[in-house]
């Protein structure tokens, strides 16, 4: 157990739990003018439906026999798949759902390396003196008011509110209303009406992550799709399905259709603009350790161009290089989003 | 508040209603899912102890759960079920990581907290607050991995205030304590407690042993972690030429029996702090050790005596904790015995 | 090997040709016969060659009832092996419980094990493996006619069990916190204890649901139940039994035995019971509560059960008397349940018109706020009243008459008056 080598190594145990610890987002149906009294509206439930599938899937070789694909087409796979719609006398979705900030930034929930931990801890707080959590922050709290979180539900919807409140004791204390359509999901610069709400929400999330109490936060986001029109909530991942014949599984909490958590998770982190590709245009990726964006099957921060949060971290801490300040940024917000960041596979 | 004024010595019984946890595991054992181990309870009820500090003059003894809704993320179609699984990001080469297969539920607990308070909190209002506290810090932890929520709006008068409640504790006032006990279980109506049925496996274990000398308590865990029915002859009656008929009985359960997880057994040397390589921490013995398994039952709360009954403890030898070799929680509820009275025999025609 | 043996190490030399003379032969089937590989295929498969060669790759493998992988997969940490008749023994179930029987698992290259499977053939009762640990001179002769290269390639097997390396955990594996001290705030009172999984013991069970559920014998079980025909082995059914998929489409890269379990990890079902508020209604329409009741699930099954353990003629003991009152109890457990869940509504509800059936005691019972004035007997007349539906559950062909209705009515008042009292002891 005599330490014979000084260098500062990574902890082989080293995790971090979540700090943005949102619910699973609930579905409501209501009219857009009765956006005050949202409480009494109608839970949006999932249903099932019939389709008949046509041969769309690509053909094994052994069924391109013409008279196999004609039989194949006269049998249309009849299947079932979830939808969920708000009812013909309303006109707007309601997605609600709280969210709740962790203090203790940067505190790891496991570290096995006394030394790494005290190093840790000091530039955090370094960076925190320094900075403070406000550039997080703000980028967070953008991602509530423009309703990224709402995904498919945004696109295609005449108007969208978000009313962010302030919790406590089960009471809101501040209620916060935007516009979310007028707020971009290509940058964070808020607009001049929007500016100061923007910037309470923030620093509220701002002392919650630096605190030593959470704060929790109530978001409901008002998006008027039309009566009658399929709202999207989040679907199943099974991949055993069985005998069922059912192609799509939607989420429901006890029966009323919802957002999961990780999803409004991932939108409220997409907050990386600092990795290599940025200027490209694709906009604003959720802050993964590799940029990875699992729709684009792709990974923006490879190894290979030493700005992973990997790589960050360890020339950061090891080797007392600090990247740049934007750099720094992604890094602490990887520490918010946690995870089991443990140097064992290299040992 | 002097000194004395902060040591807890006056027994209390907290009550934290209604907690909803979302995605909490449960893959509660490697041959056991559903509602989350014990074992995860009465780790949360330590995070607790650690997280209100050695200063807040209330110290937890015991953890009793309530569960008033279980929403399993599985498939319900079919014979078997499979878990709603969630998909990691992709790798760094841009491709699919592997799926770990992982069960999630959400749980809607009340938890009760045999505890110690200290004199300092000998007032109701001093009370009311610890218990706010003790709630709020709640609120911020993880329970069997998953998140502490804010209730969902349930019914009007629900309470998910936090009791925090002095106790009787004088042998003299049983009568008393049991009196509270039973008012505050009612309020956590409806629900299910999970308690200790360590009784059933021996008894199982006994009975197939009669039968067969070699059948071991994992055969008795099994056979009452199951339905069997098997087949009954009936004579035919007399005087009649019907044949003798058979039907399949299903075997009586004695209640909502379950098998679970009960805490675990070493299967190592107690290994000194830092020789383990990736070990959580450098300064804590540590132990490879695997799963133990008995029975629980589920039961409705009203059923329950005294809070002894309810709460579960972590047993470890304090004196000899490398020698004692099973970590374990227990629970000291025992079902009632019945009481022989007359009408047995009326009711038996 | 090419001194002529005698006796047990003849039997173990021959033992070891045979086998991998099969072995050969399976590849050489599969081969043309003028396929140049052959002749290579029959050097590997010299019994020198081949031996030694598996002495090297034996290192590739390590026999377990206790892994990390199934943990996570991308834990890397000690696996152990500890025969379950050496592990304290306990009430409680776990790997000690399979006694000396059990099927030992192998983690590492799936391409070596055939190593294992040479270790596991058997002479007289003991495994190559065994023969190997206590480092047997005759299957040292069996191996080599050189005994130091005996004695080193015995060794090299007899390392199949021990753990590869020093022991270690991981960042991935499970470690929890157990307080041993009396204060939980003493970072010294705690032990760190990590969980593997036991592949061996786990493997039992599968065995054991698999055959239940789908053997030959449990299927004509079935059928004769189905059919309502005699058969002697009873039904098991697992109910609510969850899949969990180890390794997904690689299970071979947990183990061996996950691999014969084709990933499937079998979870036996510990739900709770449920209520889902989105069942509770009004009672609406309806003349008695009991009838609203009487279509929960577990009401039925509990009177069904009462009715048949009834007519299965008991004899008059203390047992019966137990699972008597069992089995009231539960249904009156159910009434306790049930009227908490119709408590959640909004007290009031039962002065809708849609109730006017409804007997005043029971919408007094069941509604805090109930219109009409509360008879005074209202437990007396709801303990009456579910003496009365039970009895009507069981009259027929039952002879059932007063002696049994006064005793449910005397249960029910117990638990209702006890459930009731504490509620006007509250308030």
């Amino acid at each position: 157990m005599v330490a014979t080598d000084t260098t500062l190594k990574t902890a082989s145990v080293l995790a971090f739990e979540r700090k943005l610890d949102p619910s699973d987002g609930l579905l409501f149906a209501g009219d857009w003018s009765q956006r005050d009294s949202s409480t009494a509206w109608t839970p949006i439930t999932v249903r099932e439906k019939s389709v008949r599938g046509t041969i769309s899937n690509r053909l094994k070789t052994k069924d391109q026999d013409p008279a196999k694909l004609d039989a194949a087409i006269e049998n249309p796979n009849l299947q079932t798949v979830d939808v969920a719609m708000l009812p013909a006398d309303a006109d707007t979705l309601k997605v609600s759902f709280t969210l709740r900030v962790l203090g203790g930034t940067g505190t790891p929930s496991a570290c096995n390396n006394a030394d790494y931990r005290a190093k840790l801890l000091s530039t955090v707080k370094g960076y925190a003196d320094a900075n403070g959590f406000g550039e997080l922050g703000r980028r967070y709290a953008h991602n509530l008011a423009n309703a990224r979180f709402l995904w498919r539900n945004r696109l295609g919807a005449e108007q969208v509110e978000t009313r962010v409140q302030h919790l406590a004791k089960g009471q809101a204390i501040t209620t916060w209303t935007f516009d979310s359509l007028k707020l971009s999901l290509r940058d964070f610069d808020a607009t001049a009406e929007a500016e100061n709400d923007l910037q309470a929400v923030a620093d509220l999330i701002t002392e919650g992550l630096a605190g030593k109490t959470h704060v929790l936060l109530q978001v409901s986001s008002f998006a008027r799709v039309g009566a009658g029109q399929e709202v999207y909530p989040s679907q199943e991942l099974i991949l055993d399905k069985g005998n069922s014949k059912k192609s799509k599984t939607l989420y429901d909490v006890q029966g009323v259709a919802g957002i999961h958590s990780q999803k409004l998770g991932n939108a409220l982190r997409t907050i990386d603009t600092w990795y290599p590709d940025a200027g490209e245009g694709l906009g604003p990726i959720a802050v993964e350790p590799y940029g990875s964006v699992t729709s684009q099957g792709r990974a923006y921060r490879q190894p290979k161009q030493k700005v992973d949060f990997y790589t960050l971290l360890d020339r950061w801490l090891l080797k007392d290089h600090a990247p740049d300040l934007e750099q720094q940024h992604y890094v602490m917000a990887n520490l918010i989003r946690g995870g089991v960041f443990g140097d064992a596979e290299k040992a | 508040m002097s000194s004395e004024d902060n040591v807890p010595e006056h027994r209390a019984l907290l009550v934290l209603p209604h907690i909803r946890v979302q995605n909490a595991n449960a893959i509660s054992s490697p041959m056991t899912w559903g509602f989350p181990a014990i074992t995860a309870f009465t780790g949360l009820m330590t995070a607790l102890e650690r997280r209100l500090g050695r200063d807040a003059g209330i110290a937890l003894y015991g953890i009793g759960v309530v569960c008033h809704r279980f929403d399993a993320q599985v498939t319900t179609s079919g014979y078997t079920r499979t878990f709603h699984l969630t998909r990691n990001p992709v790798l760094v080469d841009g491709s699919s990581a592997a799926i770990v297969e992982e069960g999630r539920a959400h749980l809607d607990v009340t938890l009760v907290f045999d505890v110690q308070l200290a004199g300092a909190y000998r007032g109701d209002a001093e009370r009311l607050a610890l218990a706010e506290r003790v709630a709020d810090e709640l609120a911020g932890m993880r329970l069997a991995g998953g998140s502490v929520m804010p209730t969902l709006v349930g019914p009007t008068h629900w309470s998910t205030r936090p009791v925090l409640e002095l106790v009787p504790d004088d042998d003299s006032q049983l009568e008393e304590r049991r009196k509270q006990f039973r008012g505050l279980m009612r309020r956590w109506l409806p629900g299910f407690a999970l308690v200790s049925r360590d009784d059933l496996l021996q008894t199982r274990l006994a009975e197939l042993r009669a039968d067969d000398p070699k059948a071991s308590a994992l055969d008795a865990w099994l056979d009452l972690s199951r339905w069997n029915a098997r087949a009954v002859e009936r004579p035919a009656k007399q005087d009649s030429d019907q044949m003798p008929t058979v039907e399949w009985v299903t075997d009586p359960r004695p209640g909502w029996i379950v098998p679970i997880p009960v805490g675990f057994a070493a299967l190592s040397d107690l290994h000194p702090p830092g020789t383990i390589r990736g070990a959580r921490d450098a300064s804590t013995p540590f132990r490879f050790v695997e799963t133990v398994w008995s029975m629980g039952q589920w039961i409705s709360p009203h059923r329950i005596k005294c809070l002894e009954d309810l709460v579960w403890v972590t047993d470890h030898d304090p004196e000899h904790p490398s020698e004692h070799t099973l970590y374990r929680c227990r629970n000291a509820y025992r079902p009632p015995a019945p009481v022989p009275t007359d009408l047995t025999h009326d009711i038996q025609h | 090997m090419s001194t002529p043996l005698t006796g047990r190490p003849a039997e173990l030399r021959s033992l070891i040709a045979d086998f991998l003379f099969e072995r050969l032969n399976a590849k050489l089937e599969k081969l043309a016969e003028d396929d140049p590989k052959r002749v290579s295929l029959r050097e590997q498969f010299v019994p020198s060659a081949w031996i030694e060669d598996a002495a090297r790759r034996v290192g590739q493998i390590q026999a377990v009832t206790h892994s990390l992988k199934p943990i996570h997969p991308d834990a890397k940490g000690s696996s152990l092996f500890l025969e379950p008749g050496s592990l304290a023994s306990l009430v409680e179930v776990g790997s000690h419980s399979l006694g000396i029987v059990f099927d030992t698992d192998v983690v590492g290259n799936a391409a070596a094990l055939d190593v294992y499977k040479f270790l596991k053939l058997r002479h007289e009762g003991q495994s190559l493996l065994t023969l190997a640990i206590a480092a047997d001179a005759d299957f040292g002769a069996a191996l080599t006619d050189d005994p130091i290269t005996a004695q080193a390639w015995m060794a090299a097997f007899a390392g199949l069990a021990k753990p590869r390396g020093k022991l270690s955990s991981h960042a991935q594996a499970k470690q929890i916190y157990w307080p041993v001290g009396s204060d939980p705030h003493d970072d010294g009172d705690y032990h760190l204890l990590a969980p593997l999984y036991p592949t061996s013991l786990v493997h039992r069970v599968y065995q054991a649901v698999q055959e239940d559920r789908f053997s030959e014998d449990a299927k004509v079980a079935r059928k004769a139940r189905k059919a309502g025909e005699w058969h002697e082995r009873p039904v098991h059914e697992y109910s609510n039994l969850a899949v969990q998929k180890l390794g997904g489409t690689q299970p071979q890269n947990i183990s061996q035995l996950n691999s014969e379990r084709r990933g499937d990890n079998c979870l036996l079902a510990s739900l709770p019971p449920v209520w889902q508020s989105l069942t509770v209604k009004p009672l609406f329409g309806v003349k008695s509560l009991f009838n609203v009741y009487h279509r929960r699930r577990e009401v039925r099954t509990h009177a069904r059960e009462l009715r048949r353990f009834l007519e299965s003629n008991p004899a008059s003991n203390l047992k019966t008397r137990q699972r008597l009152d069992e089995l009231v109890n539960a249904l009156l457990d159910e009434l306790i349940q049930f009227t908490a869940e119709v408590r959640t509504l909004d007290a009031g509800w039962s002065r809708d018109p849609q109730c006017d059936q409804l007997p005043p005691a029971h919408s007094a019972w069941l509604d805090p706020d109930a219109a009409n004035v509360h008879p005074d007997d209202v437990i007396e007349r709801v303990a009456s009243d579910f003496a009365h539906w039970l009895n009507a559950q069981l009259r027929d062909p039952l002879p059932m008459g007063d002696p049994e209705y006064l005793y449910w009515c005397k249960l029910a008042r117990e638990q209702i008056k006890e459930y009731e009292g504490e509620i006007s002891h509250e308030q």
